[in-house]
């Protein structure tokens, strides 16, 4: 299947280039799934029992797991077909977004003269060093962009994201927003929400959502990338939906206390130090009304998962320069709300499948009997669950 | 128009004890990506000539090259193969 954005940012692409993001997205779903579960069979059948044949034990944990595998050939194939792929996403569109670079700015100014959102930048916050130090997930230019770029950050991440998703993530990429918003909505059918916010939105692809599911509220996205926030001013405009962005850290959220209904992230805190994800938990906190709700979707915490899940998902952090993956995913996610200020019987989280994949009715029934951690959830997979943790904070 | 770089900043890993290893899988990988985009290429030609009428449906399979041709083939499939296999002719083991 060619791999189109469906909306009004979709670039003018070249047959050759067409060519490569097909084969580029199957390569990336051959790696995923077929590769990927025989990698997990030489485990299970080959290193492991000869590891506990040596007499070595049963391996306690992910980097327990990893290490016994660095030496198989199923391993470094593996790895290193994914690396190659991982850089061919972004090489494949590159050229497209490159190409069509005049046309896109003109498209992006055209949809953003009468805007029913907007887009608030500010040119005093630099990229810390934590956010860009190396470029992750191995995109040359990382979220921030290159020199002299305007929303081309914007353009390459949601044209590489559509290859690399290989279908799983949703039409719009936007499966995650979707599930999330839908999960509260099911959850807490009481809440009434006049302000949302989306923390890390990059280009909104999962911050739209929240306006379908809740259209009296505003809805906002901070990003501390200004190329990827004009993009998704840009974007919102052209699915017609009204969403607000601003540039903004997540340490310092630009609002009065008391004054958000729903502080939202997704895959945002594991590219987090952790001294900044406590900032940004305090600060949700502080900008919750009472009764407003903290959601966090994430890869599920590695103390819930076997050990070899639990490797399978830290392998990004090895290797597609995400430095601060693991050290996230080891935390207690309850500790970190209660560290933030949320009471510790508030916290809550929930394993779910993908809303636009199968009918409102499956989901309600999944969401309602609770979920159950297996090695599909967090796992990119044609049989994904999402997870999502968070908290609500007192005196509502 | 904007020009992108391709370099990655922290690099990436190699997982094979040598190192080349990883390079020429990654170099296998966007070959067979090109080679793809050819393959992919040829069928829409193929596509595009059988809807504007210029071949039949089955023409392609069935077409006999003359004896002139299917030399010239022969000569070019052999050129192919001593230039890329011969690539690596002048390395010392």
């Amino acid at each position: 299947m060619e791999t189109r954005l469906n909306h009004a940012l979709d670039l003018a692409k070249s047959r050759d280039s067409k060519s490569r993001e097909r084969f580029v997205s199957g390569l990336r779903a051959y790696v995923l799934l077929d590769l990927a579960g025989e990698l997990r069979e030489d485990y299970e059948q080959s290193v492991l029992p000869q590891h506990l044949k040596r007499g070595g034990e049963k391996p306690a944990d992910g980097p327990a797991v990893h290490d016994l595998l660095k030496p198989s050939p199923t391993f470094q194939f593996y790895s290193s077909l994914r690396c190659a792929t991982q850089e061919m996403v972004w090489n494949a569109v590159l050229d497209s977004v490159e190409e069509n670079s005049e046309s896109l700015n003109r498209t992006a100014a055209k949809l953003t003269a009468n805007a029913k959102g907007s887009l608030e930048l500010d040119d005093t916050l630099d990229a810390p060093r934590y956010a860009d130090a190396v470029d992750v997930h191995l995109m040359p230019g990382n979220y921030s962009g290159q020199e002299g770029a305007t929303l081309e950050a914007g353009a390459v991440y949601d044209n590489g994201l559509n290859v690399f998703a290989f279908g799983a993530m949703g039409a719009q990429l936007n499966d995650i927003g979707w599930s999330m918003a839908k999960f509260l909505h099911l959850k807490f059918p009481d809440l009434a929400p006049r302000e949302i916010v989306d923390v890390g939105c990059t280009i909104g692809h999962n911050t739209l959502p929240w306006k379908s599911v809740y259209p009296d509220a505003k809805v906002t996205g901070l990003d501390l990338a200004a190329s990827c926030l004009r993009y998704a001013h840009a974007r919102a405009e052209a699915m017609n939906v009204e969403a607000h962005f601003r540039q903004a850290s997540a340490d310092c959220l630009p609002f009065v206390d008391n004054s958000v209904d729903i502080v939202f992230s997704s895959m945002f805190l594991h590219e987090l130090p952790t001294k900044m994800i406590h900032a940004y938990i305090a600060e949700a906190h502080r900008v919750l009304r009472p009764g407003g709700v903290l959601l966090n979707m994430e890869l599920p915490p590695n103390e819930a998962l076997e050990p070899y899940d639990a490797f399978y998902l830290d392998w990004d952090c090895y290797y597609n320069n995400e430095p601060f993956y693991k050290g996230f995913r080891d935390q207690d996610y309850t500790e970190l709300t209660v560290a933030g200020g949320f009471e510790r019987d508030n916290f809550f989280q929930g394993i779910m499948p993908r809303f636009t994949y199968g009918t409102p009715d499956e989901f309600r029934a999944a969401v309602a009997g609770g979920g159950e951690f297996d090695d599909n959830t967090g796992r990119l997979s044609d049989q994904i669950q999402w997870y999502g943790f968070g908290s609500v904070k007192a005196g509502g | 128009m904007a020009e992108l770089s391709r370099t990655v900043r922290g690099g990436r890993k190699a997982f094979f004890d040598d190192p080349n290893a990883d390079r020429l899988l990654a170099m296998l990988a966007r070959l067979l990506e090109s080679h793809w985009a050819l393959r992919e290429r040829c069928a829409v030609l193929e596509k595009l000539l059988v809807s504007k009428g210029v071949l039949g449906p089955l023409e392609l399979e069935a077409f006999e090259l003359d004896a002139e041709a299917d030399a010239a083939l022969d000569a070019e499939s052999a050129e192919l193969i001593r230039d890329v296999l011969g690539a690596a002719r002048n390395i010392e083991p």
